[in-house]
């Protein structure tokens, strides 16, 4: 048996889970002692804050459900065991849902999962915790050393261009978009950059492989592509760019 | 020592703040923890600048389910980082059968809760290895009740000896919504363990609820009754809460300066605990 059910009587626990049952759910149920027109302002309270915290941080999505975005949040508060203690996480907890649930929106709105994810990613690069950059220099060769890369960035798979267009216009232009949400080290903003396919395939092969030749050998195989000078070239040209837009931040050293 | 509760509408004016009108600054150890970028640093400037008082707001000590370790660690973490002693915390319940709510909900005054609440206070306290201050709350209806609520109260902190954090806008509004007297409710409570208390505002939704909102100015009978009561205590610090329609910290200059002037007529010369 739990530590801390030891000393609680059952019919009190029975009794505290029946608050908070009708908090999550609004099914009304007598709750022994309570007065019964002064519950609703409990369930009212608890709600308030989920919608706040999702309308907070989905504002497209919110837009997007309009007059729906109150049911579609109580059908998860409803369905859904909020487990995170700082409630700024929860969001996140919404976004799993909506992948794992069985819902229509995603059929009305195909799109619906990446415009979650894309929304949660600003915030995760937005708030994600401090760490420890190691010391750079500008130059070096790519091939041989070690490229050290801004660590608050998030990278994301979109076929809908959302990151760039308005929703409407973003379903008429499908395909394979790779995005990267990226924290602007001085501003502390989140910023958005896409990559061209090899790019975005490369940035995938590099976290697995860690060397950037290695994920460059790798990544022209899966595209069928032979890494010739001229495709070595572009990386370093890629290199220098993403060194000016602080997605790279230079080359390791020791000194 | 007054206080002002840290909130991000208002930080870059705290941090920013010259004049003398709070001693300290109060958080919510949650909204603040794994924390980086933009926020963190606000969060570091204003540690620089007053020493960090913790109000949390999930740890659930009335909860039937088990104590959170997980987040009990990361919080000795954050306190110790801030060098956090005041520590508080709600005596309500916000997760239950394994669901946060992110809100406070009233415990049953009965014994058997006393009992499981005293031990979790306990052991709270041997792992943050700090006091734990536990804050009467306000609440709308009381549920399977079996004893008063200043006997719920007083049982808790004197059989687990830890410290009481006064909210006396939240006597105020407990005593209108339950019809009770504040004063004597406020006699009724072991005052010797009161180490902090609270003011806020809050709002009147109809003609016998008040809401604990947090998001008006003080009313002149709460201000009466905080007078009062610095009376019946030894000094603390104090603190204004305010979580919503937070106005300019002129406005709320004001507000504290209140509080300060009542604090001295009340405590001449007797230091803060
Ligand atoms: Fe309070």
């Amino acid at each position: 048996m739990e530590k801390a059910a030891r000393s609680l009587n059952p019919e009190t626990h029975r009794i505290q889970s029946q608050l908070a049952e009708y908090c999550k759910t609004g099914k009304t149920q007598e709750i022994k002692g309570a007065l019964p027109d002064r519950l609703h302002n409990y369930r009212r309270l608890v709600f308030n804050v989920i919608f706040d915290i999702m309308t907070n941080a989905y504002p497209i999505t919110r837009n997007l459900f309009g007059d729906r975005w109150k049911e579609f949040l109580q059908r998860f508060f409803i369905e859904h065991k909020c487990q995170h203690y700082q409630v700024w996480k929860l969001p996140e907890e919404l976004l799993i849902w909506v992948k794992n649930a069985d819902i229509s929106e995603k059929t009305e709105f195909p799109f619906l999962t990446q415009l979650l994810e894309f929304e949660w990613a600003e915030i995760v690069v937005y708030n994600g915790a401090d760490q420890e950059i190691p010391k750079t220099i500008n130059h070096g060769n790519w091939r041989l050393d070690d490229l050290v890369f801004n660590p608050y960035y998030y990278l994301i798979n979109l076929s809908y261009p959302i990151h760039k267009m308005p929703l409407r216009d973003a379903q008429k232009e499908i395909g394979n978009y790779c995005v990267i949400l990226l924290r602007d080290l001085k501003k502390l903003n989140v910023k958005v950059l896409e990559f061209p396919l090899f790019f975005g395939t490369l940035m995938g092969q590099l976290n697995s492989s860690k060397n950037l030749h290695l994920a460059a050998l790798d990544t022209c195989a899966m595209l069928q592509l032979e890494l010739t000078p001229e495709i070595e070239d572009q990386i370093s040209k890629w290199i220098n760019q993403m060194i000016e837009k602080g997605f790279i931040l230079g080359y390791r050293t020791t000194a | 020592m007054i206080g002002l509760g840290f909130r991000r509408d208002l930080a870059e004016e705290m941090i920013a703040y010259k004049g003398d009108a709070f001693d300290f600054v109060e958080l919510a150890p949650e909204n603040w923890m794994n924390l980086g970028g933009y926020w963190k640093t606000q969060l570091d400037q204003i540690a620089e600048r007053y020493p960090i008082f913790c109000h949390g707001l999930s740890l659930s000590i009335g909860s039937p389910d088990k104590l959170d370790y997980a987040f009990l660690k990361e919080l000795k973490v954050f306190l110790d980082r801030y060098q956090v002693k005041t520590y508080s915390e709600h005596l309500s319940y916000s997760k239950c059968d394994n669901a946060h709510l992110y809100d406070l909900l009233p415990i049953p005054f009965r014994q058997d809760a006393v009992n499981h609440i005293v031990s979790r206070i306990k052991e709270v306290q041997e792992m943050l290895e700090r006091p734990l201050i536990i804050e009467n709350v306000s609440y709308y209806t009381s549920v399977a009740a079996e004893m008063e609520e200043h006997e719920f109260i007083s049982q808790i902190v004197t059989n687990a000896n830890c410290k009481l954090l006064l909210d006396v806008n939240n006597v105020y509004v407990n005593s209108f919504n339950h019809g009770y007297s504040s004063k004597e409710f406020i006699l009724q409570l072991p005052l010797n363990h009161v180490e902090y208390i609270h003011m806020a505002g809050h709002e009147k939704i109809s003609d016998d609820l008040i809401i604990d909102t947090h998001g008006q100015d003080i009313i002149d009978p709460v201000f009466e009754l905080f007078e009062w009561t610095s009376r019946q205590i030894s000094p603390v610090p104090v603190l204004l809460e305010r979580d919503f329609n937070i106005p300019e910290l002129p406005f709320l200059e004001k507000e504290l300066g209140q509080l300060k002037s009542i604090t001295s007529k009340a405590w001449k010369k007797q230091p803060v605990r």
